[in-house]
This record gives C-alpha cells, sequence and structure tokens, in this order.
C-alpha cells in the first residue's frame, strides 16, 4: 500500500511539475526580452504593399528593463539627429527635432501611432516589462512553431489603455524565449505577427538579432535588426531625461 | 557695455583652437528645397516660389564638445515685389492727405523678397558635468504651442507654417539639469549694451504626467506707429518685460497644453505728434496672450488637434486701422485680432502617405482659411507636399482678402 501512494505521489508531482502555468511563462519571458540595461546600434527596415523600402539607423538605448528608452536617428538624412525619448513604459513621449531643436512632449495617445511609419508602434516599442500589469496570461497548449516545440500561451487585456485585446505568444519549450507574437485587435482580428529570427548569445544572454513585424491588415512589414548590441552597459541616472534628447 | 565683439572673438577663438580636429571629422549634411505658389486675389493671379538649399556641418571634436553651422542660399523667383496694400481692406489703407477726396487712399507699399545667403546658425556647444552650454548663433524655441507661442520672445512664427526651422538667434545658453525631471535655462542675446540685450529664463519641471514651466523673458522691442502727415512709419522701441507659465501634459487620455504670457511695455520714448499709434501703446497695463490645446489620436491613427489663441495685443473690429495691420505684417505682435482658433486633421492612408487639412478661423471678424494638404514620401530623403488654402470671409476681415492660394514644396536631403 505505501509502494503504491508513494507511486502515485511521485506520478502526481511529476504532472504538475510538467503542467506549465501561464504566469511563469509569461515572467521567464519577460526576464529573458528585456534585460537591465541595452545599448544597440539597429537598422529598421520598412517595406510598403508595393514593395517600397525606407532604412533607418539608430542608436538604441534602454534602461531599468525597458521601463526607460531614448532613440537617436543616424540615417537618412531627412531624421539624422531627431531622437525619441520614452519613460514608465512609453506613458511618457518627448520627441526631440534636431532641426528646429524643440523638444515635443506627446500624449500617451500617441503611442498608437506608428513609429516612424513603420509596423511598429511607440507602444510595442516602449512596452518593456509592463505586459505583467497589462494582461492576464493563460496557458493553451504545446504546438510546434518552425519545426521548434514550443508553449502557446495567451495574453488577455486587462489595462484598457493597451491597444490590443490579446496576444498569443510561442515560447520555445527549450528556453522559453518567444519566437513569434500574434496581436489581435478589438474584434478579435489578427493584426500583426512579430517573428524573432536568428537567435544567438551576446554576451551570454539570448538575443534575437532580427524582428519582423508583419501587419496583415496593411500587407506591410517591417525588420529590425541589430548592426551592434552590448548588455554592459551602465547609464547615469539623468541619461534618460529630457536633457539628453538634444 | 560693449561686449558683443569681444562675444564674437571668443567663439571664433574657441573654434579655432579646436578647428584642426574638427574639420578632421566633420560631418555634412542638410536639404534642397523647392516652392512654387500660385495666389489668386482682387481677380489677380500671380506665380512665386524659391528655391533653397541648406549645407548643415557638424563636428564632434570630443565626447564634450560640438561645433554645427548651417549655411544657407535662397533665391526667390516668380513675383518678388510684393504691394502690402493689396493684403490690407481698402477701409483700412491710410487716406492720402494732399488729396481732397477721402476716398483717395495710400496704395502702395512695397515690400521686395530678395536673393539671401546667409550662415544661419554657428555655435558651439560644451557639455560639461552640471551644464550644457551653447554659444553663437542657434535655433531657439520656447513655448508648448503648436500655431502661437505667447512665450517665445526669439521667434517670428509663421501659422500658416507653424512647423517650419526659425532663423538663428545669436545667444549664450546654459542648461543646469536640476534633479531628475528639472531643467533650468538661461538664454543671454546680447546687443550693443546690457538694457537692449535680450534676457531669458526658464524653469521646467516633469510632474507625473505633465511638463511645467515658468520664464521670465526682458527685451528691447520694436513696435511701429504711423505717421498720417508725411506717410512715413515711425519705429518706437521699448524694454518689454515677460512673465510666463507653460503646461503640457493630458486629461482623460486626451493631450492638452497651455501656455500663458504676461507682457509689460515700459514705454519711455515720447510718441510724435502726428504719430497713430496701436492703442496698445498708451495703455499702461498689462497683456495677455494664452493658448489652449488639445489633441487626440484615434485607434485608425486620425490624429485631431484644436488650439485656441487669445491675445490683448489685437484690437476689436471696430477699433482697427492701418497701424494694427503695420505691426502685424511686421510680426511685431502675435494677432490683428483678439481671439484664433487653429485646427488640425492628419490622417496616414499609409507609411507614405500623409492627408489633412488645417484650419485657421478669426474668432472676432469670423474669417477663416481652410487648408486642405496630401504630403507624400517619396523614398528615404524626398517628399512632397501640396497645400491648399481656400480663404472665406468678408472683404474687411483678414483672410477674407485673399481668394485661394495653391503651394507645391518639394524637399530632398541628402
Amino acid at each position: 500500500m505505501k509502494r503504491i501512494l508513494f507511486t502515485l505521489l511521485i506520478f502526481c508531482s511529476a504532472i504538475f511539475a510538467e503542467q506549465p502555468n501561464g504566469s511563469n511563462l509569461l515572467n521567464k519571458m519577460i526576464k529573458l526580452m528585456n534585460q537591465k540595461n541595452v545599448k544597440a546600434v539597429m537598422i529598421q527596415t520598412i517595406q510598403t504593399s508595393s514593395g517600397d523600402k525606407r532604412t533607418f539607423e539608430y542608436d538604441s538605448y534602454m534602461g531599468m528593463s525597458g521601463k526607460n528608452s531614448l532613440m537617436r536617428y543616424r540615417k537618412p538624412s531627412r531624421v539624422k539627429g531627431n531622437s525619441i525619448l520614452m519613460t514608465d513604459h512609453s506613458d511618457n513621449i518627448w520627441m526631440y527635432n534636431q532641426r528646429t531643436r524643440r523638444v515635443r512632449k506627446l500624449a500617451t495617445h500617441a503611442k498608437k501611432q506608428k513609429f516612424e511609419g513603420s509596423d511598429f508602434t511607440y507602444e510595442d516599442m516602449g512596452s518593456g516589462d509592463s505586459w505583467k500589469n497589462d494582461f492576464t496570461p493563460k496557458y493553451l497548449e504545446k504546438t510546434k512553431v518552425e519545426n521548434e516545440q514550443c508553449y502557446k500561451i495567451e495574453l488577455s487585456k486587462k489595462n484598457k489603455d493597451i491597444s490590443y485585446s490579446k496576444l498569443i505568444c510561442y515560447l520555445r519549450v527549450k528556453d522559453f524565449f518567444p519566437i513569434q507574437i500574434d496581436y489581435y485587435g478589438k474584434d478579435g482580428e489578427l493584426l500583426k505577427t512579430l517573428y524573432m529570427k536568428n537567435i544567438e548569445k551576446v554576451e551570454k544572454i539570448l538575443t534575437p538579432m532580427k524582428m519582423i513585424m508583419k501587419n496583415h491588415q496593411d500587407n506591410t512589414q517591417t525588420v529590425m535588426e541589430y548592426k551592434s548590441i552590448t548588455y554592459d552597459v551602465e547609464f547615469n541616472k539623468r541619461f534618460f531625461t529630457e536633457n539628453n534628447l538634444k | 557695455m560693449k561686449f558683443k565683439n569681444k562675444y564674437i572673438k571668443i567663439i571664433f577663438l574657441t573654434i579655432c583652437i579646436f578647428g584642426s580636429k574638427i574639420f578632421a571629422s566633420v560631418d555634412m549634411f542638410g536639404y534642397f528645397e523647392s516652392e512654387g505658389d500660385y495666389i489668386m486675389f482682387e481677380n489677380d493671379d500671380y506665380y512665386f516660389g524659391y528655391n533653397k538649399i541648406r549645407l548643415d556641418l557638424l563636428g564632434i571634436p570630443g565626447d564634450k564638445v560640438e561645433v554645427g553651422a548651417n549655411i544657407v542660399y535662397k533665391s526667390f523667383n516668380g513675383k518678388t515685389t510684393w504691394n502690402l496694400m493689396n493684403f490690407i481692406p481698402e477701409k483700412y489703407r491710410p487716406i492720402n492727405p494732399l488729396s481732397s477726396s477721402t476716398s483717395d487712399r495710400m496704395a502702395y507699399l512695397p515690400i521686395e523678397m530678395s536673393d539671401t545667403l546667409l550662415l544661419d546658425n554657428v555655435y558651439l556647444q560644451l557639455e560639461m558635468k552640471r551644464f550644457r552650454m551653447i554659444l553663437g548663433r542657434q535655433q531657439i524655441s520656447s513655448g508648448v504651442g503648436y500655431a502661437w507661442n505667447p512665450t517665445d520672445i526669439f521667434n517670428k512664427k509663421d501659422m500658416m507654417d507653424p512647423t517650419y526651422e526659425q532663423t538663428g538667434v545669436d545667444a549664450i545658453t546654459i542648461e543646469i539639469p536640476i534633479g531628475l525631471g528639472g531643467n533650468f535655462t538661461g538664454i543671454l542675446q546680447p546687443k550693443d549694451n546690457w538694457n537692449n540685450s535680450t534676457k531669458y529664463l526658464k524653469y521646467k519641471q516633469n510632474i507625473g504626467q505633465f511638463d511645467i514651466s515658468l520664464s521670465y523673458g526682458q527685451k528691447r522691442k520694436v513696435f511701429n506707429c504711423f505717421n498720417y502727415f508725411d506717410f512715413t512709419n515711425i519705429e518706437y522701441n521699448f524694454i518689454q518685460d515677460m512673465s510666463g507659465v507653460n503646461i503640457v501634459g493630458e486629461f482623460f487620455g486626451i493631450g492638452f497644453w497651455s501656455e500663458l504670457g504676461i507682457y509689460n511695455n515700459n514705454l519711455k520714448d515720447s510718441i510724435n505728434f502726428f504719430s497713430t499709434c496701436p492703442s496698445y501703446f498708451y495703455e499702461d497695463k498689462n497683456f495677455n496672450e494664452f493658448v489652449i490645446g488639445l489633441d487626440y489620436t484615434f485607434e485608425n491613427s486620425l490624429y485631431v488637434m484644436g488650439e485656441f489663441f487669445h491675445t490683448d495685443f489685437g484690437v476689436a473690429i471696430d477699433q482697427l486701422d492701418f497701424t494694427y495691420y503695420l505691426n502685424y505684417f511686421q510680426s511685431n505682435v502675435h494677432g490683428l485680432s483678439q481671439n484664433y482658433l487653429f485646427t488640425n486633421v492628419m490622417y496616414p492612408i499609409n507609411g507614405l502617405i500623409t492627408i489633412g487639412m488645417f484650419n485657421i478661423a478669426n474668432l472676432d471678424d469670423k474669417s477663416v482659411v481652410f487648408n486642405p494638404q496630401i504630403k507624400y514620401l517619396l523614398g528615404n530623403n524626398l517628399e512632397i507636399a501640396f497645400i491648399g488654402s481656400i480663404f472665406y470671409g468678408d472683404e474687411d476681415s483678414e483672410f477674407g482678402t485673399q481668394n485661394y492660394n495653391f503651394r507645391l514644396r518639394l524637399k530632398a536631403y541628402f
């Protein structure tokens, strides 16, 4: 009898240990995706439905696990020197125009605007680790995406200011790294899909060297690639302030 | 105290000292801009336009030093001489003093658009541990308003093109960050002596989702009066003080901004007996100007905004005369009348094409100009904008003197 009970206990604990939990998976994903500090040079290519391409290059700085970010354009000449500061998960946005030396503070509704006409919105760029507060996670199933065994989790909106009704994330079973995120609109329609490609270890941290955001509504896509990246960086306390935009 | 020459010498010497390093790594960029305008008023139509090239030079000889300059060449074509009287309703044009008829009014007041080559900005920026200093001719922009900035004492903003870059100001600027969200700015625009120099102080603080700033400025201001006896324009200048408050943030998800400037004129000059001046010359009181603006972006990226502007320097329509137009056209004041409304709607059709319409209404004389526009991005560095202007109002009103205007602007960045 004791042996049967012991076997049952082992069996049950194994079942519960195997059963993924949406909240745990979200936490693991956020931890992997939002390192404390990041300094990078990024190349962003926007492809329109007609196949036209526009390319931007900018310096990107992220601090406090994605809570604050600063971007300063290098190319093209049209936007060279312009910069964008987002603090508190893009609740505060300041834009600086280099030619007019003018700083403009945007209200939170501007989060819904496209980032330089790309398929990323300011909200997408500055969300950081705020998903824990903005969404309720739920584990759905194990599934295969691009020959990778993945956990599929659903994040349902709980913060009314968020533009998306839900997100579906696919996390690799082997390391919990997300390789695909589907963004759904208010009426449940699939708006966009973010694909994480070329996942490499940079300074021992898993990094998607290429991210592709496909817009299913407009039939456009935006590719973001790291030209260089380091996590070994510290920012002083005034780095993410308006004064540093210029 | 004459220090302007000394000040220029210091900048020149500093640039020379850093010169060899600067020019080793100078970055050159800029744009070419071409604009053509077709305008129709009083049953006559005219074409005018310009070609402009701006070359930006930027040198960063060290972590803490930046040297920049902009060279601008602008050439005008088409109609380059304008009669200012065409833009002033006939009843406000001065009556010829030598004529026996009261209908014989002044008919010609020319302004000439001439080609220009200028060093628009030339500055040295030093980043110190506790402050940033900018010396030289530089862009200065203050205020949170979109079409009007009551607290901006340096620039003359064109409400038909409010986001266009301003010309540089010869100044010394110091910016000192205070705490995490605070910033102090001090600007001195040196003139021939301390009294005539423009001084500006501002403290800005971020509090939650609001940026709040307090400012004070003093400048030698020029106003124009008109001598009806010999038809000449007389300039009077005096010290003007400005105290200002700016707030920008949001309420219930709707963007909100407000800007208040309180002006005090310290007129010392005695006014020529034959001069006729605007009423703000004579009244010993504070003149208030303020802006209140709201904006919102809908889920589908449709952007709407509205900005109300009031100025005590404007005048009720029954008191309007030629001198108010004179000061308004010379941008000595921000408004001809007292109350204006600017509205703007923009919608990005895709990443390349944006359509919209901005409108400016004079709420006092009930005239308005509607400006539908389309902007097209032809690749990374080429943009084309088409802006139409349709004027509506009585023939004596601010926007009723013209019929319509079409503007095509091409801008190529390099």
